[in-house]
């Protein structure tokens, strides 16, 4: 309350205000005055320019120059992620439905106990007695393909930032970008880059999943105790054993927290990727919606949470032990 | 500053606070409820309600509102009353909501527009068919050179024919089409997922100059702006459309809807609407201007109203015809 409360002039009694006082009084009157002048009025005041309208257009032919002289590039681009989402997708199909649900079983209970584990062959039974089994089998390669792009972008970029502060100032509001603007801003131009399909439903996913990952891979690397760092120096590490014997070794559980997040928020943009034509769960859901169906819809969209959960546990788990190895019996 | 400046400020705050009290309380004197419309969220239902909003507003004096909403939830906004118009009803893409909605008698048609429109299963972008003259009509696509065209990864040796939008009844007569034709072991669908997606496509296509098998409709947006050349197919007739669908669509009709409370509230702007129709000639004229100057929507109401007297004159009264061209004079 100091700030509000004026100082009592010695020399004269009477009271004077701080430099800062002074600054929230003229602001002060300055908005009871504009609000003021608009009750009268009525009119809401126009801002004096708007260069929008200009600046938009500037970007649509910069978008339509990209698309125009890009293409051999983004032809390049999406033939290969085409590729690796088809084989990988075709396998998914391919393998009968009870090995995959033995396999998934066997490795959740493996890494994440019985109870999972029983968990998870339930759950997939449920989800293929919905008739979603193939649905969920290409979710499942769209998310393999999008979350292995993602970790291959981003451990190296968040250890990139761990190293260098000015990279991580720079890439701190990036990243803030890229989880919060609307999908299909990215979406309408990537489209128009790579056509119709998997490959823009892909890349969202990256844009919209890959943050965490980064963002915990540069917080796994930073938060390596000095102490083990000077340790590791006096024994006269070089910086490249430094950092892939002893920081990225430390910061695995911390990288697998942030590559659990990825996983979560590409499952979770499954149906945003439909809307651009990928297939899968995502489809299901959005058909049924349009067709005023929230039961169909309803079942897609559980199949999306089976699928997350089952992922997550079996990732968090993995995480857990790894943590536990790290931290040594007994602590 | 002297301790009586202080409370100036003090005094000048509460005095502009009473006063946008006051000014707030006289606000609710209109004795006409607002016409809430159903903003269509694409360019052709956009500028009709730009211009029929503006009409009902300096014409008729109610006060308008517009919310922008996709084609299902729009129509369901003009069911439960939330809305009050719908400017572009498209059947039979809607026919089985509209139909439900007519028996429960909660919307009513109050006649139709855009009734020069199409729609094709089969459009291709003009500078394909310039380098491919043969390609003329669906048969065509059974030629292995034509097919070639529009092959992609995903699928394979086939024709991908981008179809279209989900959920609507085009998806199902696509299909059907393709059967019809005999043309499915040549071509496959593929989804676009949604009509921005669609348009981004054919937007992406065009610039980079690449082959395109698509479905569209007109008038639109890229109909006035892109060359779009439609494959041949026989003309329609109900018998085909009954049998196997290997023939052309029929027009759409667009239907303009209200819901049926308005008609107590506000009669005059149901004759109004009554008598407006709206052509596709017109639209492609207003998305030509729009598309030159980048102008808003509702800056392109205006312009349409201010150089078009002959169009919507004779939709409203004498009155209203007068107070809307002194709203568009001053």
């Amino acid at each position: 309350m100091a700030l509000l409360t004026p100082i009592k002039d010695k020399m004269t009694g009477g009271l004077v205000l701080s430099k800062k006082q002074m600054v929230l009084a003229v602001s002060g009157a300055f908005t009871i005055l504009t609000v003021g002048l608009v009750a009268i009025f009525g009119a809401e005041p126009e801002f004096p320019i708007n260069r929008g309208k200009n600046v938009g257009m500037k970007i649509d032919d910069a978008v339509d120059w990209t698309t125009r002289e890009g293409a051999w590039l983004f032809d390049f681009i999406s033939d290969g992620v085409t590729y690796a989402l088809l084989y990988i997708e075709n396998f998914f199909v391919w393998m009968p439905w009870p090995a995959f649900m033995i396999g998934v079983g066997v490795l959740a209970w493996k890494v994440a106990g019985v109870r999972v584990g029983i968990f998870a062959v339930i759950a997939l039974l449920l989800l293929a007695s919905m008739g979603l089994w193939h649905s969920a089998m290409e979710t499942m390669a769209l998310v393999v393909v999008s979350v292995s792009l993602s970790i291959g972008f981003a451990v190296p970029v968040g250890i990139f930032a761990a190293k260098n502060d000015r990279v991580d100032m720079v890439l701190r509001p990036v990243l803030d970008g890229m989880q919060t603007m609307p999908s299909f801003v990215y979406l309408v131009p990537a489209i128009m880059f790579l056509g119709i399909g998997n490959v823009p439903a892909i890349f969202a996913t990256i844009v919209y999943a890959v943050p965490p990952a980064i963002r915990l891979t540069n917080l796994g690397i930073r938060q390596v105790s000095p102490e083990i760092v000077e340790a590791a120096l006096s024994f006269g590490t070089t910086s490249r054993q430094l950092l892939f014997k002893v920081q990225i070794p430390m910061a695995v559980p911390t990288i697998m927290a942030g590559i659990n997040q990825t996983i979560m928020m590409a499952l979770a943009m499954v149906v945003i990727a439909s809307l651009v034509g990928a297939g899968g769960l995502g489809e299901d859901v959005m058909r049924a919606l349009s067709r005023q169906e929230p039961g169909k819809a309803l079942l897609a969209g559980t199949g999306i949470v089976i699928m997350a959960i089952i992922i997550d546990r079996i990732t968090q788990a993995a995480a857990k032990s790894r943590q536990e190895a790290l931290n040594g019996p007994g602590v | 500053m002297k301790k009586a400046s202080w409370k100036g400020l003090l005094a000048l705050a509460s005095l502009s606070v009473v006063l946008l009290l006051v000014l707030a309380a006289c606000g609710g004197d209109d004795e006409k409820e607002v016409i809430v419309f159903t903003d269509l969220d694409w360019t052709s239902g956009h500028i009709q309600t730009a211009i029929a909003a503006y009409i009902v507003e300096n014409g008729y004096g109610y006060p308008t509102d517009r919310v922008t909403l996709a084609t299902i939830p729009g129509f369901a906004a003009l069911e439960t009353g939330d809305t009050q118009v719908s400017m572009e009803i498209w059947l039979p893409n809607q026919q089985a909501a509209w139909d439900k909605a007519i028996a429960e008698g909660t919307v009513r048609s109050v006649g139709s527009s855009l009734d020069d429109n199409w729609q094709s299963s089969f459009v291709i972008p003009g500078y394909t068919q310039d380098a491919n003259p043969g390609l003329v009509s669906v048969e065509d696509l059974k030629k292995p050179e034509y097919q070639a065209l529009f092959t992609t990864i995903e699928t394979g040796d086939l024709a991908s024919a981008i179809g279209c939008i989900p959920g609507w009844a085009c998806e199902m007569v696509n299909e059907e089409k393709l059967v019809g034709y005999g043309l499915d072991s040549y071509v496959e669908i593929t989804n676009p997922g949604s009509g921005t997606a669609l348009d981004a496509a054919i937007n992406g296509a065009f610039e980079k100059q690449e082959d395109l098998l698509f479905y569209y409709w007109g008038p639109t947006q890229i109909s006035a702006e892109k060359d779009l050349r439609i494959l041949e197919e026989p003309p329609y007739s109900d018998a085909c459309f009954d049998a196997d669908k290997a023939c052309a669509y029929p027009v759409a009709q667009v239907l303009i809807a209200i819901n049926s409370k308005l008609e107590d509230r506000a009669p005059d702007v149901v004759a109004f609407l009554e008598k407006y129709d709206f052509t596709a000639a017109a639209q492609v004229a207003a998305e030509s201007y729009m598309g030159e100057t980048g102008a808003e929507f509702d800056e392109v109401a205006e312009w349409f109203l201010s150089n078009n007297e002959a169009f919507w004159v004779p939709f409203v009264t004498t009155e209203a015809a007068k107070k809307v061209r002194e709203a568009l004079a001053g």
